[in-house]
């Protein structure tokens, strides 16, 4: 009796945590108090915490309850991770949240979206120099996009060993989004251009929302093909959306759709963030071009915007600028806060949309690009 | 390898700009698209406009390059109380009929509202005023209202001799 006593009590976790366990949970733990009381993005941090909590309790091998082992529930459930199949169906629900309108009101604004995304190459660049492998590089880079799902979708396909570091680097600075963004804004424009005032939207009839995601798809795909189920997926959902007569199907994207795999997504993510993957010296360089990449990226819109000003007779606010990096709502609202100081009057918001969600399609139009010339 | 020499091994640079240049490409593509598909739209709604027949085909796109959109007369038109020509009505009211297919007749106008709010619809309360005055919504009884089906099916007729 006292064998199997002893023997029961060297199978449990007190007996074979290590040091690398511990600091794993106190990580995820960080996350889902950041999450639940800080509501820094609490629909993934916490998904996500609890998933390093779940993935880092000791277990034995062989009893198929790690997620790396190919008979556990978390491996199959891992399965829409590393196959790529979450990231397209959260697409889907972005899509059928997404109004385009402000985008299809001021087409130029397109523009600043494009111009964030040079984060994920420069970012690439910066990979490579670090020592990274051209498919690490590329992961590491796409998260400049501040693109969650896209990041984890190319993580997947060209390096999956790297998904949990870049996935919750990503995640982690999407979340910090406000705290990140308020200082280069403020460095790279002046005031006098941060009250410029943007001009009325004109209406957009529903003909153009329907034809946008159509046209949109065949001609972003056209030329980059390797894009075609992120973005299929995107404008997809926003069809359902727009097309008056699929809306049931719309609702079932933009709610049921996009929270399950949410759930699973970030459960799954969480609990393939392991310690002997993200406590070493690899995944400090992810978080460090992570960092990099998103102020770089807003850098880039911030000075594009200015450029354009110079051959523009109405002028756009540069704060749109730092609105092309892909983390919407929130650059977008970062966008009106730091608009809104400098004048009460002035608001921002609808216009900084237009960058925001160009932002998603450039970042995914980024990632099938970096996918072609890579694989 | 570190540093450029290793940017330089992986083809590094020409990756990138390549990357930046399609990106950018493929966006400003989409946004010229865009601005030159609304001009394409709004010709393809107003063509009766265009295509009289006495009115030259170089008058037709001399019409169509310095057209510009004249909205006072969008606003002027919603302050009157007369009914809309089913012109500017057609895409409302088959958008509002879609609806009924699902809402079901008689209907009461708070629950046609709703629907229409949640389906981002622009400007329900406003379109819901003008198909009621084009007398395509019509009273029920008891307070319910149905769809006009026969001057639905009329006008549609009449567009499409058009």
């Amino acid at each position: 009796m006292y064998d199997m006593l002893f023997q029961f009590l060297q199978n449990t976790g007190f007996y074979m945590a290590d040091f690398s366990h511990i600091l794993m949970i106190i990580i995820g733990c960080i996350f889902i108090y950041l999450g639940i009381a800080k509501h820094y993005e609490p629909l993934l941090l916490v998904p996500i915490g609890f998933g390093i909590l779940v993935g880092n309790i000791p277990v034995f091998t062989g009893m198929g309850l790690s997620i790396y082992e190919d008979d556990s529930v978390l491996h199959y459930l891992y399965f829409g991770v590393t196959a790529g199949i979450y990231p397209p169906l959260i697409f889907l629900g972005i899509g059928a949240l997404t109004d385009f309108s402000t985008l299809l009101a001021r087409p130029v604004l397109m523009l600043l979206g494009a111009a964030a995304q040079m984060g994920i190459f420069i970012t690439f660049l910066g990979a490579l120099a670090l020592g990274f492998s051209p498919n690490e590089a590329a992961s590491i880079g796409i998260i400049g996009g501040a693109d969650g799902p896209t990041a984890i979708f190319l993580s997947a396909k060209l390096a999956p060993n790297l998904i949990g570091p870049i996935a919750v680097a990503a995640y982690s600075y999407m979340a910090l989004i406000p705290v990140i963004q308020p200082p280069i804004m403020k460095l790279l424009t002046t005031r006098r251009e941060r009250l410029i005032k943007m001009g009325e939207l004109r209406e957009i009839s529903k003909q153009e929302k329907i034809f946008f995601p159509i046209i949109a798809f065949l001609l972003c795909t056209f030329i980059a093909p390797a894009a075609n189920i992120l973005l299929g997926m995107l404008f997809f959902g926003n069809l359902l959306k727009e097309a008056v007569v699929t809306q049931r199907l719309a609702e079932t994207a933009r709610k049921p759709i996009i929270d399950t795999v949410t759930i699973l997504l970030g459960l799954t993510v969480g609990a393939s963030t392991q310690a002997d993957v993200f406590l070493t010296r690899e995944s400090i360089g992810i978080f460090l071009l992570g960092a990099v990449s998103f102020c770089i990226a807003t850098a880039c819109g911030l000075m594009f915007a200015k450029i354009m000003n110079l051959f523009l007779r109405q002028k756009i606010n540069p704060l749109l600028g730092a609105a092309g990096v892909s983390a919407v709502p929130d650059s977008a609202r970062v966008v009106q806060m730091i608009g809104h100081k400098e004048d009460p009057s002035n608001f921002l918001l609808m216009h900084a949309m237009a960058p925001n969600v160009s932002g998603v399609i450039g970042s995914a139009l980024g990632a099938g690009i970096l996918w072609s010339f890579i694989k | 390898m570190y540093g450029f020499e290793a940017v330089a091994a992986h083809n590094g640079w020409s990756i990138a700009i390549l990357g930046i240049l399609i990106v950018f490409t493929g966006l400003t593509l989409l946004s010229v698209s865009i601005a030159y598909f609304t001009k394409i739209l709004n010709f393809y709604n107003e063509k009766n406009k265009y295509l009289k027949k006495d009115r030259k085909w170089w008058q037709v796109f001399k019409y169509m390059l310095i057209k510009k959109q004249h909205k006072t007369n969008d606003i002027d038109n919603s302050l009157t109380l007369e009914p809309k020509s089913f012109d500017k009505l057609k895409e409302p009211a088959d958008q509002y009929y879609a609806i009924l297919q699902y809402l079901g007749e008689p209907f009461q106008l708070p629950e046609l509202l709703d629907i229409a709010k949640k389906r981002g619809l622009e400007k329900p309360h406003s379109t819901i005023n003008d198909l009621l005055l084009a007398k395509l919504i019509i009273p029920h009884r008891l307070g319910y209202f149905c769809w006009n089906h026969k001057k639905y099916k009329q006008k549609k007729k009449i567009q499409i001799k058009d």
